[in-house]
């Protein structure tokens, strides 16, 4: 289900006044019964791959907590590990998996057919599991957790379910640790106003990013990026710089409904972005971006790789901005994206030390280090996102060649110069809400307000949403990973 | 509650003036159809036919119902949404039918099944009610700006004009200004561009064209059917004639068989201006539906003598 549908409009109530209006001892059941609804609306045969992920981890974190055997505690861990991984190895990697086998050894003249195998099996026929990147890796940190014992295996299974299925955040993250909502789910809730409200608050901050911002910006990236040959350089440049932010307000949108919807329930989730935009590194940006996400891959990826297999620590960074590259998606594109931020972060590490010093030497204040490092930093995040939003490496290098080539200067407006003035606003007028609220306390610009400026707020933003909003039903792009 | 009040009110207030380029197609009964894609959109005129076969007596009003590719395409749906916009009791009706090469192409390999769920997202396919004013159904699955177009229309281009009965006029000349040549150089670019990198990702499909066979069929049972393949600047019809060779042969094969009439003008492209090299300016298509009336006439004075 979308969060920015009419049935979620209907969802969302249902949901959160049958959950206040149970005993505390029957939610758990509501709402895992609402959040396997809400997963079964689009692909309901598809619900089998969370049960899967749901009793094989569920039964691995017992079976890893009662054995003293470290061997056989690995062999559950592996268990888990090559469940979660298998399903998504099959249903979102296989057949990027064989048509690469099938070119490679084709190049060394082997023939195969493995494609027409994988067709038979009916796996590339089927559509991406929506959130299976999500909480798969959700649930592998939970198996993860327990091995290292840094947590008790859930013995309820189903608030073991619910904690891996929870509606808010299934389908796009936040990405949370079992040691974090598993405790929350467990305890009793009562009808807190307050958290009411800013739950509802960053719900409708959420919608605006989505409908009004996410939405108007994409009309303009689609048609950059659907003519990556096209003359009209400032038209390719523009397209990226708005993809930037396109992506940015989509998934940060995403997030703030989920942690408002979360909110109302008197749940916190994760915080997944703290402003990246005014990152004036692409080491903070990477601290500061699906945060949720970053802290999975440094906590159970990078960490273990540098102490427990001793690699060396630069080597470790392009194994996970690898990793990283194809949690995103089974293409090429998505890995050379990621891995051209990792090149720029490890020259970044390594040249830390002498860009101080010379930096001091020559006495450049440190405002103009930040200002120039947050230029060049956004400016490389940029071009590589080019990558990120092509569908193949050839159109992204196609689309900077023609971004660079300055064949024109006009600008091929769609639409109208008030609706590309209006997405420049709104970026600033975002951005300057990030900037002084931060991603976390957007709602403090409402609920520290008189209440006849609240509602002169809440009519305000009716009238915006009514008359501003795109009227597509876009998915969220992070649905697809 | 006031959200939902607000949005309708606003939905209200767009319907009343100008929506979009499809809104007036599918705001009334018809007793006689326009059927095509984007030429048969801008280059046949209704008032033109009213005017010209008067004497005929076919039924009245005669709409544009033709749209482009992604909305109007041959095929289960537009069966299925010419039937519902027709108005009940027909006598005899005018139905002319656009063809051309893209009119009969569906994206590579694609099945049947696959075809049909990509129509449904077409404005036929979103759209319930094809004929009252105001359509708010229309307005709410399909209209695609944000709703404060209702307060101020920054949705028409100044050489454009859609009227009641569905024809989207392009006018060379308007008050202020005339489609400057180089413009119009560069749209016939694009249009040869776009149709080159169409081809790489179309081919023909029999789904398209079963769709076709079974649209004339059923037409043919209210009224007089007549095929048309329209005019269009000589590179554009080079180029299409060059990507499906046996397209007339085929389309005379149809008519044949089904045995209605087929107009190919595609060798009178000199006689028409286009403003992208597809699409008529207002003057070349009242001068080119004149000219189909004419022919019409003559037609059904040799059918029936």
């Amino acid at each position: 289900m979308l969060f920015n549908s009419f049935e979620f409009l209907l969802f969302f109530p249902i949901v959160i006044i049958g959950f206040y209006a149970l005993p505390h001892k029957y939610r758990w059941l509501w709402l895992l019964a609402g959040s396997y609804f809400f997963y079964m609306v689009h692909e309901p045969e598809l619900i089998i791959l969370l049960c899967i992920s749901t009793l094989v981890d569920y039964y691995c974190g017992l079976k890893m907590y009662t054995t003293n055997n470290p061997k056989v505690k690995k062999r559950y861990l592996i268990l888990s590990i090559f469940t979660n991984v298998g399903i998504l190895f099959l249903f979102k990697y296989l057949l990027f998996f064989t048509t690469n086998l099938e070119s490679f050894l084709g190049f060394f003249g082997v023939e195969l057919l493995l494609e027409e195998t994988t067709s038979s099996y009916n796996f590339t026929n089927i559509l991406l599991p929506i959130g299976i990147s999500f909480y798969t890796f959700q649930t592998m940190s939970y198996s993860f957790e327990v091995y290292r014992g840094n947590i008790k295996p859930e013995k309820h299974l189903g608030e073991f379910a619910l904690y891996v299925a929870f509606f808010p955040q299934l389908v796009a993250g936040p990405i949370e640790r079992a040691s974090r909502l598993l405790p929350q789910l467990k305890q009793k809730v009562s009808i807190n106003i307050p958290n009411i409200k800013k739950g509802l608050i960053l719900m409708a901050w959420g919608f605006f990013l989505k409908v009004v911002v996410a939405d108007r910006l994409g009309i303009y990236v689609d048609e950059a990026f659907a003519n990556p040959d096209s003359p009209h350089s400032i038209s390719l440049l523009l397209g990226s710089v708005f993809f930037c932010f396109q992506i940015y307000y989509d998934f940060s949108a995403y997030t703030s409904i989920a942690i408002g919807a979360a909110k109302t329930m008197g749940y916190d989730l994760i915080q997944n972005f703290n402003r990246p935009i005014f990152a004036t590194s692409i080491a903070q940006f990477w601290q500061r971006w699906h945060i949720s996400f970053t802290q999975w891959l440094r906590e159970f990826l990078y960490k273990p790789l540098v102490k427990q297999y001793k690699i060396n620590r630069l080597t470790a960074v392009f194994i996970v901005f690898f990793i990283n590259g194809l949690w995103h998606g089974a293409n090429w594109t998505f890995v050379v994206w990621s891995l051209l931020n990792a090149l720029i972060l490890v020259i970044e590490i390594a040249t830390k030390q002498v860009r101080f010093k010379l930096f001091k030497k020559l006495n450049i204040p440190i405002r103009f280090i930040e200002l120039s490092g947050w230029f060049v930093g956004i400016s490389y995040i940029i071009l590589t996102l080019v990558f990120f939003r092509s569908p193949s490496i050839s159109h992204a290098l196609i689309y900077l060649k023609s971004m660079f080539t300055f064949g024109s200067l006009h600008i091929n407006i769609l639409g109208n110069y008030f609706e590309l003035f209006l997405c420049i606003i709104l970026i600033l007028v975002v951005q300057s809400i990030y900037y002084y609220k931060g991603n976390s306390k957007v709602y403090e610009i409402v609920t520290q307000r008189p209440n006849y400026v609240r509602y002169c707020m809440y009519l305000g933003y009716i009238l915006i949403i009514v008359l501003f909003a795109i009227n597509r039903q876009n998915t969220f792009i992070y649905f697809q990973f | 509650m006031l959200f939902i009040a607000v949005y309708l009110f606003y939905v209200n207030k767009l319907s009343k003036g100008y929506v979009d380029q499809y809104y007036n197609k599918l705001t009334q009964e018809s007793g006689s159809l326009v059927i095509g894609l984007s030429r048969a959109d801008q280059d046949i005129v209704p008032q033109v036919l009213e005017k010209q076969l008067n004497d005929l007596e076919f039924d009245m009003p005669i709409t544009n119902f033709a749209m482009n590719l992604n909305h109007s395409a041959y095929g289960e749906l537009y069966l299925k949404g010419i039937k519902e916009k027709l108005k009940p009791n027909l006598k005899q009706s005018l139905f002319i039918l656009s063809v051309s090469p893209g009119a009969f192409t569906a994206p590579l390999k694609m099945k049947d099944e696959d075809i049909f769920e990509m129509d449904k997202k077409g404005i036929i396919g979103k759209t319930k009610d094809l004929k009252h004013k105001p359509n708010y159904d229309y307005i709410i699955n399909n209209f695609e700006h944000p709703l404060y177009y209702s307060i101020i229309s920054l949705n028409s281009w100044s050489h454009h004009y859609a009227h009641d009965n569905g024809w989207n006029e392009v006018k060379l000349i308007n008050n202020s200004d005339k489609l400057k040549k180089e413009d119009m150089l560069l749209w016939k670019t694009q249009t040869i561009d776009y149709y080159n990198k169409k081809k790489e990702l179309q081919e023909v499909s029999k789904y398209r064209i079963n769709g076709f066979i079974e649209t004339v069929k059923y037409l043919k049972t209210k009224g007089e059917v007549f095929l048309v393949r329209l005019p269009a600047d000589a590179d554009i019809i080079d180029f299409e004639n060059s990507h499906w060779q046996s397209f007339n042969k085929e389309m005379d094969s149809i008519s044949q068989n089904q045995n209605v009439a087929f107009f190919n003008y595609t060798m009178q492209n000199t006689n028409y201006q286009t403003y992208d090299g597809s699409h008529m300016v207002s003057e070349s298509a009242k001068a080119f539906t004149k000219q189909l009336s004419s022919d019409i006439k003559e037609y059904l004075k040799e059918k029936n003598p």
